[in-house]
């Protein structure tokens, strides 16, 4: 009778607070980020990044968040743009065509609200950002995920020589994720 | 002095605007020479966003202009002018103006469809007029180069008889205009 009680609870618990590995979904998502060219905001996506979460807030301790973004697939709806941001001076696509996040600690803010910690790299530079995370597991296979955070492109050498001044582009940038996982 | 044009003379208002353009256009033909010949740099991205100001500020000059000399008559031309002298001078008149709007619109379209933003001398924002396409941009930047360089032709024909008639016939043509 205990272990079976145990099993049942176990069997109930587990559909919500599963430790399993979710993968972020690649169809129609994007990283969207704001910055500013002559003080007039631009948008721009990554199209191509792959995330893995893995949140049990009963494990909070063991999860974590890893992901790739392909910093060659911006998009920032203006080839010109697009084609200057792949120069030695902005992201370099062909040194540094990835960029990383990896956490290093997720703590509990209140039921689906987390605070994570990380690094991020860009470039050749690692800087580590805290930022509020919203994690909603949706069903058995679907979750989704939303944060936003600032960034100061001069933490990570985008923008440099000639550009690292704000006159023309300026430093802040906002980051916008809005993404959908499926179980691993 | 009149502000208006009489029969025999352009007025301060045609001469201010006549002179304006004129002086500006060449700034414009200079300096758009000098940018697209730099490499990107902070300092083009500002030579940019001059050219474009200057434009905008041109297109509503000639707009004036035009309005100008459709309520102020031009004044007769010259007398010892034939009929297909005076016809070629309402002809290069009519292309001017034309090319004189369409120019700044071209350019207004190549920044558009580029996505870059507008900023009036750094003042405020103007919108854009075409959606962002790199194809549009293309077409743009070709009509562009090819109006500048028909309104440069123009011009240097423009100047060439006005200084013909000053210095060669020694008619009013020019001293109309000062």
């Amino acid at each position: 009778m205990k272990k079976f009680m145990l099993l049942a609870s176990s069997l109930l618990c587990s559909p919500c607070y599963a430790s399993e590995e979710w993968l972020s979904l690649q169809t129609n998502q994007s990283i969207q980020f704001t910055a500013s060219y002559d003080d007039v905001s631009f948008n721009g996506i990554f199209k191509r990044f792959t995330s893995t979460i893995s949140i049990n807030p009963h494990q909070i301790e063991s999860s974590y968040i890893r992901s790739t973004i392909d910093v060659t697939s911006i998009d920032t709806n203006s080839h010109d743009r697009d084609q200057a941001l792949a120069e030695s001076d902005w992201f370099y696509f062909s040194n540094f065509p990835h960029a990383t996040f990896n956490s290093t600690s997720i703590s509990i803010i209140e039921e689906n609200y987390y605070s994570v910690t990380g690094i991020l790299k860009i470039r050749d530079q690692e800087k580590q950002i805290t930022f509020p995370l919203e994690w909603r597991v949706i069903d058995d296979n679907r979750a989704h995920a939303d944060a936003e955070f600032e960034l100061d492109r001069r933490d990570f050498n985008i923008g440099i020589g000639e550009w690292a001044e704000d006159e023309t582009i300026g430093f802040n940038v906002s980051v916008t994720i809005s993404m959908d996982y499926e179980a691993k | 002095m009149s502000w208006g044009n009489s029969a025999t003379h352009w007025g301060l208002i045609s001469r201010l605007l006549h002179w304006f353009m004129a002086v500006a256009i060449l700034f414009m033909f200079g300096l758009g020479v000098t940018m697209i010949n730099m490499r990107l740099s902070p300092m083009k991205l500002e030579m940019f966003m001059v050219h474009k100001s200057v434009g905008i500020l041109l297109l509503a000059v000639v707009t004036i202009r035009i309005v100008w000399r459709l309520i102020n008559p031009a004044p007769r031309p010259l007398r010892s002018f034939s009929k297909s002298q005076r016809a070629i001078v309402i002809i290069g008149q009519l292309l001017m103006y034309a090319l004189m709007v369409c120019i700044p619109i071209s350019g207004w379209i190549i920044n558009s469809a580029a996505n870059f933003p507008l900023q009036w001398f750094g003042l405020f924002e103007i919108p854009s007029i075409a959606q962002p396409s790199l194809s549009t941009e293309e077409y743009a930047k070709t009509a562009h180069l090819v109006l500048v360089c028909t309104l440069g032709a123009i011009v240097f024909i423009h100047t060439a008889a006005a200084l013909h008639h000053h210095f060669i016939r020694k008619n009013d043509v020019l001293r109309r205009m000062f």
